[in-house]
């Protein structure tokens, strides 16, 4: 909703780059690492944190 | 909006498109059990946190509400052969649930009628008798008294178990789709009546031709009625689910209350009323499938056409080759919707492909842990697949470390992150209560006003002295 990308970093955490420049890491359960202070959000931190898994809407 | 024009208290719906509208764009003819409506005003008072953290709470619930309703123990494949037996244990009380016959389920207090051992202390066979490892007093499958040990040194033993004072005491039992229920108390109404409206509707679903193919069990730091509560309502998930928020109307789920089930239908290939812009199919489908940004999609919307009825389309050919002609049956909306049952007070069989079943209670006596239960009832050609035995996950497990959940243990993960905060932010509380919206959380209201109904029955039942049932 707030146009933030959250993406793997490679390192095990979670790398926010929010729309205004500011950038942060973060681990998957949103406590903050390095970079800018971000209001970031825990859930979208995990998921985007957590492994890839099957997904039931492609597999059965 | 004034505050003359407000609609009546649980009047008011979400902007957006409702399931009923959706249905209507159905591809496939819609069954009534989807197009039935049921919605119900539970009031907009606030619930103390007492219900949550407080040990008299807790005994309230153990003495009038645990110890009378139907609940789920097991399945019926769970007990194949004569002699199979599971444990099935709520607060203080375990019961022994035995297939004494091929076509009987019996349930027992599991306490040894000798010295009150627990006859059973995990699930397993008996091949011709219960025998407790204490002593070695003995019953048949049937609970009908077999032997003592040195029986010379028991002089009142033959007359009392002349006059079956010796039998097992046992507690209702029911079979309903596959699933094994009991209930301690004998005067209870039958399973049957109990269930009633609702329930009904899974004639359509027949969850008894379905094995469970994943069976997963963790202790959450929370009273069970945290965690069950985050599985009640969708309204939660554009902030605890926020990936959800493109392909999911979690405020345009409807919530219909009978009287011991109810339900939160939430539907797929919609977006949320909440986003404040519009979501094209392409980036609803990425969103569905969870198709991150460097990632391409394994199929497309074509042009014209919408997620909703591509992804239904979809489900339909994963599904065909395992359940047949029903897949061309039935409708999108059984497809790729969710449909969220709950029989009260902690049973939750979910409709259609959903697959889900929950369970939650207290663990064991403690009313500030709770266990959470998912069970995955898959449909199966051929011969019936033995069912899953149960993943227990260790306390510092994510759900994830469960494989068999496949993108669920993702979906719980966040919904785990709440679920220990919210007992503690409830332990913590300055307010002392919680406040619930009027119908998006219609289904926990309605949770709430069943143990209302039930804790005040019988407390009212104990102050008149004319108390029926058991005390567990």
């Amino acid at each position: 909703m707030t146009g933030a990308l959250y993406e793997q970093d490679g390192q095990g955490n979670v790398r926010v780059a929010l729309r205004d420049g500011r950038v942060g890491t973060f681990t998957p359960d949103g406590r903050r690492v390095s970079g800018d202070k971000i209001d970031v959000d825990i859930h979208l931190a995990g998921w985007v944190g957590g492994p890839k898994v099957k997904h039931h809407r492609l597999e059965t | 909006m004034s505050i003359d024009d407000r609609p009546s208290p649980g009047a008011a719906r979400s902007s957006g498109i409702s399931y009923q509208e959706l249905l209507d764009s159905d591809t496939h003819d819609v069954p009534s059990e989807l197009r039935a409506e049921s919605s119900r005003y539970f009031g907009s008072e606030d619930v103390p946190v007492e219900r949550y953290i407080s040990r008299e709470w807790h005994e309230k619930e153990v003495a009038h509400v645990w110890s009378r309703v139907w609940q789920f123990a097991c399945r019926e494949e769970h007990l194949p052969d004569v002699g199979d037996y599971v444990v099935y244990e709520i607060a203080r009380s375990s019961f022994l649930v035995i297939r004494t016959a091929p076509e009987v389920i019996k349930a027992y207090w599991n306490s040894c009628l000798h010295r009150g051992r627990q006859l059973k202390d995990f699930d397993g066979h008996c091949d011709n008798e219960i025998r407790c490892p204490f002593h070695g007093f003995a019953w048949e499958l049937d609970g009908s008294f077999k032997r003592a040990p040195a029986d010379w040194d028991f002089s009142t033993l033959a007359d009392r178990v002349a006059a079956r004072e010796f039998e097992l005491p046992e507690v209702q039992v029911a079979r309903w789709q596959g699933f094994v229920f009991i209930n301690p108390d004998l005067t209870a109404e039958s399973f049957q009546e109990w269930a009633g409206d609702g329930l009904d509707h899974f004639e359509r679903w027949d969850l008894g031709s379905r094995y469970v193919e994943a069976h997963v069990a963790k202790v959450i730091e929370c009273n069970w009625k945290i965690s069950q509560e985050a599985f009640c309502e969708a309204y939660h998930a554009d902030t605890t689910h926020p990936h959800t928020a493109k392909y999911i109307g979690n405020s345009n789920s409807q919530i219909d209350v009978w009287d011991n089930c109810s339900r939160v239908i939430t539907p797929a290939g919609t977006s949320s009323p909440m986003l404040p812009y519009e979501v094209v199919p392409d980036e609803m489908l990425r969103a569905m499938l969870d198709v991150r940004v460097d990632e391409d999609t394994p199929f497309d919307v074509p042009e014209g056409d919408t997620c909703r009825r591509v992804a239904a389309s979809k489900a339909r050919d994963r599904w065909r080759p395992i359940v047949g002609e029903v897949a061309d049956e039935w409708s999108d909306s059984e497809m790729i919707d969710n449909f969220d049952y709950t029989v009260f007070p902690n049973f939750h069989p979910w409709g259609s492909f959903n697959r889900i079943v929950y369970r939650f209670r207290p663990n064991g006596d403690d009313h500030r842990t709770s266990i959470m239960e998912i069970l995955l009832l898959s449909p199966f050609a051929g011969e019936r697949p033995p069912p899953a035995s149960v993943h227990w996950l260790d306390p510092d497990e994510s759900f994830t470390e469960a494989p068999e959940l496949g993108m669920l243990g993702k979906i719980f993960n966040q919904d785990l992150a709440n679920m220990s905060k919210v007992q503690k932010g409830l332990e913590t509380s300055k307010k002392g209560a919680v406040t619930m919206s009027d119908y998006m959380e219609s289904k926990v209201r309605w949770i709430h006003h069943k143990l209302d109904v039930w804790i005040d029955a019988g407390e009212q039942a104990a102050v008149s002295g004319s108390e029926v049932g058991v005390e567990l």
